[in-house]
């Protein structure tokens, strides 16, 4: 018997109502940091369609915010909605992949 | 920093085969796959690692940061390999000069105790000659005291002629047949290698060799200089490994700084050949 595919089960949006909760690790105004904050916000205008949050953590402030979400560089973007939590490690110059990585895209 | 495409972000296949991955949801890098290909790439900015025990204190280190340390560690491994060399080179120094040297003075004092009785104007010089010895004793000493290099101009011929000398008491038919011009023309550091080698090698014979006979030479050979001390004693095993304490691997040691050839044969019962062959020219 052939198998329906599976359905996939719409997204949870989050407290704030949003659909995306992203997380985004920096260590100050470094150039990455810099970059990979800028890079967020314009590829979440472009593509996620007012439905994220975006809070930024500076390490520098607080190193053991690391902790969490076992944060091993800087910069890294934690999707933490819609689960699972994914990670993106570096300066998401690479909006292709940012948008891969957020499942807004489907793999290539 | 070299910094590469960053390949390893592409989502990896789970699937091994191309219709595998190709049919087959693709997974997300692991974390430390991204750092590895975000940190070739020049992606990131600083690494966030664990700075105590308790994974509760994090420290993030720049790629500046990491760089200078690993420099700082290579100095240190760098500084730790010059003192571990210059140990050795004490070592070797030591052994093979001073102590040879004093081992050397003690064997004629020991023949001065014959002499004494037999022929006083012999044993008053051979005393004078331990004397001049235990001063070139002390100057080596001190050197080695004061940091500086060991005294570099040595005269090879007079002093492998004093080795001999000293060594009659115990070889009674000891020869040295040394070619003054070949010494006269060696480089300072080579004539001291040399020596070295000579006192380490006339050493052995007298402590182990058992011998009636031996012979220390200096001459050119084929435009190679060659030292060879031969001796027709109880002979060694020239395979021995390091730490029997014959000083053959100090002998091989000073062979290797002077680009040299080292040939070592013995067969028991029938002596043994240390021959040193070097480049002829200064």
């Amino acid at each position: 018997m052939i198998k329906p595919p599976a359905r996939k089960a719409p997204p949870r949006k989050t407290a704030k109502g949003a659909k995306y909760e992203l997380c985004l690790y920096v260590a100050g105004n470094t150039a990455k940091s810099s970059a990979a904050l800028a890079n967020l916000k314009r590829i979440a205008a472009d593509h996620l369609a007012g439905e994220y949050s975006i809070k930024v953590i500076d390490l520098l402030k607080n190193p053991a915010l690391a902790r969490g979400d076992q944060i091993l560089a800087i910069p890294t973007l934690v999707r933490r909605l819609p689960s699972p939590i994914r990670k993106i490690i570096g300066d998401l110059s690479d909006t292709e992949r940012v948008l891969v990585g957020l499942d807004v895209k489907p793999h290539a | 920093m070299a910094r590469r495409a960053a390949s390893a972000h592409k989502p990896r296949g789970r699937a091994s085969g191309p219709a595998a991955a190709a049919a087959a949801p693709q997974a997300w890098p692991s974390d430390a796959e991204q750092t590895l290909a975000a940190l070739r790439s020049g992606l990131i900015d600083a690494l966030v690692i664990p700075a105590g025990p308790g994974d509760h204190v994090y420290a993030l280190r720049t790629f500046d940061e990491i760089e200078a340390a690993n420099q700082k560690l290579l100095d240190s491994q760098e500084r730790l390999l010059a003192l571990v060399n210059e140990r050795e080179r004490l070592m070797q120094d030591l052994h093979d000069g001073c102590i040879q040297s004093i081992y050397a003075v003690g064997l004629s004092l020991e023949e001065c105790r014959r002499l004494i009785r037999e022929d006083p104007k012999h044993a008053a010089r051979t005393v004078a000659d331990a004397q001049a010895s235990l001063n070139l004793v002390i100057q080596e000493l001190r050197s080695f005291i004061s940091g500086n290099s060991p005294p570099t101009a040595i005269d090879l011929a007079a002093e492998l002629e004093r080795i001999g000398h000293a060594t009659r008491a115990h070889v009674p038919l000891f020869k040295v047949e040394v070619d003054r011009s070949v010494a006269a023309a060696l480089a300072p550091e080579s004539a001291v290698q040399l020596l070295q080698i000579a006192r380490e090698g006339v050493s052995n014979i007298v402590r182990h060799a058992k011998a009636g006979s031996a012979r220390i030479s200096l001459r050119l050979r084929a435009d190679k200089v060659e030292l060879a001390i031969v001796d027709d004693g109880v002979g060694f095993d020239p395979h021995a490994p390091k730490g029997t304490g014959l000083g053959l691997h100090h002998i091989a040691a000073r062979v290797q700084k002077l680009a040299g050839r080292l040939r070592l044969t013995s067969t028991r019962m029938k002596g043994s050949r240390i021959v040193v062959e070097i480049a002829g020219s200064r």
